[in-house]
């Protein structure tokens, strides 16, 4: 990643930032709309939605296949589509720096796998950076430019395959990351991408 | 002003009631306040504030014990004052500190009751206050409904410009925040507009029961609301329904009007609760 965002030195980047879903207040009696609504324009959603704004954020959304979730109170949603709409959220800001803070909570192993190509697909397209805060080693190895272990500092820092075959880290980090050296053959991996 | 709406409440109430100007007078009272309590009722129940405003109400009695102190005739002043410093206090130590909310509000509450009482109760004299307690929405001035009206606006204004950012707030701080909202001045504006609404409508309703009119609309409309649009309109109209209701009780029971205004309430909330699980087919 280039410590300039946006081509532009000393300006803050415009920043998309998916939360972490367990911090969110799911009890809220708040449909996904009135969420997409309240990221889009400065309509007061508790006069209501009008149908323009309506038909608005479902077009956010079915870009993130999240229409049919339009009526549907987040609490009701699973984590995956929980972490769809944030996503789809977020890049109404137009950003050029995307923050994910644990997108794996509360998301089950495959719904986070196509959740980490959605992201990557993201970065293709519209040219973003994409920072990950993760406690999930194994399973976003595959699909990152670089890793950086932090416990109170930076431990170690480099490309997923380089920082991961360290085995002073293997053991520090412990089982996690036991799992990713388990997998078959991570430098054949890091070539395809 | 208040001679318009005289004349508009002759063709509106049955005649029994129309022949008292007091009537009328309760009756704008409540028009005025609950449909307030309706909609800062919603972010007070989304947000968990529910304690936070039973100790806002009932540091009125410390409010009216200090105005008394300071020798000042209407206590309504220093009552706003205590409970807007007490707003933002709480508001501070709710970014500060990690210990829990409940027991630093707990013994806020305490202190506030056990303050106001011991300073009211000098030579035996709390039952001049009683009144506070209970209220007495039937002896509601037109310009006290003045200022109910005033705030009316003030409130329906600043939910217009600013509900978006408390609701993104309540949903996730961080959330907000990354959208660049500033969130500890939004939540600081609400509890402050809070303190003034409920120490400016604890004259009519009481300090015991203040806190069951913000409270029990918002969530009996929670229990059935799908969208904040609508969870919003229902927590008004629950607001109305069961003030007017509750005031035309009282007058034909005898009651107190506050009290019977919140038994309707509670009657709503009771409805929506059943219907939410029966919609939800987890009936039990």
């Amino acid at each position: 990643m280039e410590s300039r965002i946006g081509g532009v030195e000393g300006r803050n980047p415009r920043i998309g930032y998916v939360p972490q879903n367990l911090h969110l207040d799911l009890d809220s009696p708040i449909n996904v709309t009135d969420l997409v609504v309240l990221a889009i324009s400065k309509h007061p959603v508790w006069i209501g939605v009008t149908k323009k704004l309506s038909e608005e954020a479902r077009q956010v959304l079915s870009v993130f296949s999240a229409g049919h979730l339009a009526k549907k109170k987040i609490g009701e949603l699973s984590g995956g589509e929980l972490q769809r709409v944030l996503l789809a959220i977020a890049m109404t800001a137009e950003p050029e720096l995307l923050l994910l803070d644990e997108p794996g909570s509360g998301v089950d192993i495959q719904g986070l796998s196509m959740f980490y190509k959605l992201v990557r697909s993201l970065r293709e397209q519209h040219d973003i950076a994409v920072i990950i805060v993760t406690h999930d080693l194994a399973g976003i190895s595959t699909y990152v430019d670089r890793i950086i272990l932090l416990n109170h500092s930076v431990v170690a820092e480099g490309e997923p395959a380089e920082v991961l075959s360290n085995e002073k880290i293997l053991n520090t980090f412990g089982p996690s990351l036991w799992n990713v050296s388990a997998l078959p053959d991570l430098r054949s991996l890091k070539e395809k991408l | 002003m208040i001679d318009l709406w005289y004349k508009l409440a002759d063709f509106v109430l049955p005649f029994d009631l129309a022949r008292y100007i007091f009537i009328k007078n309760a009756l704008l009272a409540v028009l005025l306040v609950t449909p307030i309590f309706g909609v800062l009722g919603t972010m007070v129940v989304s947000n968990r504030m529910v304690f936070f405003t039973e100790v806002l109400g009932h540091s009125a009695l410390t409010g009216i014990a200090i105005g008394i102190l300071c020798g000042i005739h209407d206590p309504t002043f220093p009552m706003i004052t205590i409970a807007v410093v007490l707003a933002v206090l709480v508001n501070i130590l709710k970014d500060m500190t990690r210990a829990s909310m409940d027991n630093v509000l707990g013994v806020v509450l305490a202190f506030m009751i056990a303050l106001g009482i011991t300073i009211l109760s000098r030579q035996g004299g709390f039952v001049k206050f009683t009144s506070y307690l209970i209220g007495d929405i039937l002896a509601v001035t037109p310009q006290q409904i003045a200022w109910i009206a005033v705030l009316f606006v003030v409130v329906f204004v600043y939910w217009y410009f600013t509900a978006n950012a408390l609701i993104l707030t309540s949903v996730s701080g961080s959330l907000a925040r990354s959208r660049r909202i500033r969130t500890f001045l939004v939540e600081t504006s609400f509890t402050i507009l809070l303190a003034v609404v409920v120490m400016v409508a604890i004259r009519l309703v009481g300090i015991l029961i203040i806190n069951s009119l913000l409270v029990l609309p918002a969530a009996a409309s929670r229990n059935v609301a799908r969208s904040v649009g609508s969870y919003t309109a229902l927590s008004i109209a629950i607001s109305i329904l069961s003030g007017t209701t509750g005031l035309f009780a009282s007058y034909y029971w005898g009651t107190a009007s506050g009290a019977t205004i919140v038994l309707f309430a509670v009657a709503c909330y009771t409805v929506t609760a059943l219907t939410g699980r029966i919609r939800h087919k987890s009936f039990i």
